[in-house]
């Protein structure tokens, strides 16, 4: 148990973990970036975001996305990134989550920001895809961040045995 | 890492993707543009399933307009700010602070006087019988009525996206892309023509699930259009009817 928490955590897998969740978040936000209005659209279509906040969100969020997968990228203030991605991947769970409990079926506006035309079961079926993939994005987002929190010595010593 | 360095690099991100967001919005062309603050009906509540698709919307206080906090205590807003149960709430007579100021008391609309509430039928029958329908802020009608609309030379409006527009509408529609920057500034314009408030006038996006054409609608009933009439079908079914259809900026 201890080997396999200890190579969850280690420099190998979290650095990989690290740039692959920088390039998905890159990728994310470029599509919305470039068209904040149909971004707005989607934002808005999730109802959750209060009337005179829709538009600032879909403005000023995916910059945020953009910025925090860069710096994940770059290993410029992982830490604060990967934080930030925890705390983006959570809103996006209770916002998908919410819909989910409530059956209104949404367009992820994950990486599209254009509605695909989809029947309300098929967009709810998806909706729980994205779940499971947003869980899985912020298990790894919690690993890199692990992966930093710990010590260089011990990581020295994981990574030793193995050469 | 301290918490201290944390929050000061967290705020340097969200600061620059701030700026960022700023500048782009600035720089973006027209179609791209977004207004900061937007006004959008029942933006934290889920609507009703395809059933109630003919029916008015009802208008939670969520849904109020950021403009709401003017410092005039003399402004009578007319706008109700309670929804009142079921019922469909009173309308407001005017629609946007920032296009009004609120301190005109008096009603700024053309205001001829208002079509008699009575007879007047919940959806737009078949013939030629569009009635005014002050309660609604819009009312859905067939391709056969809009065709006939549209012989009658009835004013219509596109809500869909500009590059939607320019690639084909109805003939003679005009553009009024909801998710757009400068939607409020064409409502506006719109009002100041003094289209008679009754006559009837045709809204429409890309059909199916699209409720673009709906939200123009409001804003269109909000500026005190009484007889705003949704095509449901919209632009897609038009088109596969072969009816005159346009293409490039102009209507």
């Amino acid at each position: 148990v201890t080997r396999a928490s200890s190579w969850l955590t280690s420099p190998w897998l979290t650095i990989r973990l690290q740039i692959a969740l920088g390039v998905i978040f890159v990728a994310a936000s470029l599509p919305k970036i470039l068209d904040p209005p149909a971004f707005a659209h989607m934002v808005y279509n999730y109802r959750l975001v209060p009337s005179p906040l829709v538009n600032a969100l879909a403005l000023a969020m995916p910059w945020f996305e953009l910025l925090a997968g860069a710096a994940l990228v770059l290993g410029i203030w992982k830490r604060t990134a990967a934080i930030s991605l925890v705390g983006l991947l959570s809103i996006f769970i209770l916002a998908i989550g919410i819909n989910l409990a409530r059956a209104h079926p949404v367009n992820c506006g994950c990486f599209d920001v254009h509605a695909v035309g989809k029947s309300p079961e098929e967009l709810l079926a998806d909706m729980r895809w994205v779940l499971l993939r947003d869980a899985g994005m912020l298990l790894a987002a919690a690993l890199v961040l692990a992966g930093i929190r710990k010590p260089a010595a011990s990581a020295a010593s994981v990574a030793g045995p193995s050469r | 890492m301290s918490v201290k360095r944390f929050v000061a690099e967290w705020a340097a991100l969200a600061g620059t993707a701030a700026a960022c967001a700023l500048v782009s919005n600035l720089l973006a062309a027209p179609q791209r543009k977004l207004d900061w603050a937007g006004r959008y009906p029942d933006a934290t509540s889920v609507p009703a399933q395809a059933s109630a698709t003919a029916a008015p919307e009802s208008r939670p206080p969520a849904a109020e307009p950021p403009q709401g906090s003017t410092p005039s205590g003399a402004a009578p807003q007319i706008r109700p700010t309670a929804s009142a149960g079921a019922a469909p709430a009173p309308r407001k007579r005017i629609a946007d602070a920032k296009t009004h100021s609120p301190t005109q008391a008096s009603s700024p609309l053309p205001s001829p006087s208002p079509p008699p509430a009575a007879a007047v039928p919940a959806v737009a029958s078949s013939g030629s019988a569009f009635a005014p329908h002050p309660k609604e802020p819009w009312v859905e009608i067939s391709s056969e009525q809009v065709k006939e609309l549209f012989d009658r030379g009835a004013p219509f409006f596109d809500a869909r996206r500009t590059a939607d527009y320019e690639a084909g509408h109805i003939a003679g529609a005009r553009s009024i892309p909801v998710w757009e920057a400068g939607v409020e500034d064409k409502v506006k314009k719109i009002y100041q023509e003094g289209l008679d408030p009754s006559a009837p006038i045709v809204v429409y996006c890309s059909g199916g699930e699209c409720e673009d054409s709906h939200m123009l609608a409001k804003k269109l009933w909000d500026i005190g259009l009484n007889n705003v009439l949704v095509y449901k079908g919209g632009f897609p079914d038009w088109q596969k009817r072969g009816w005159p259809v346009h293409q490039g900026p102009r209507p």
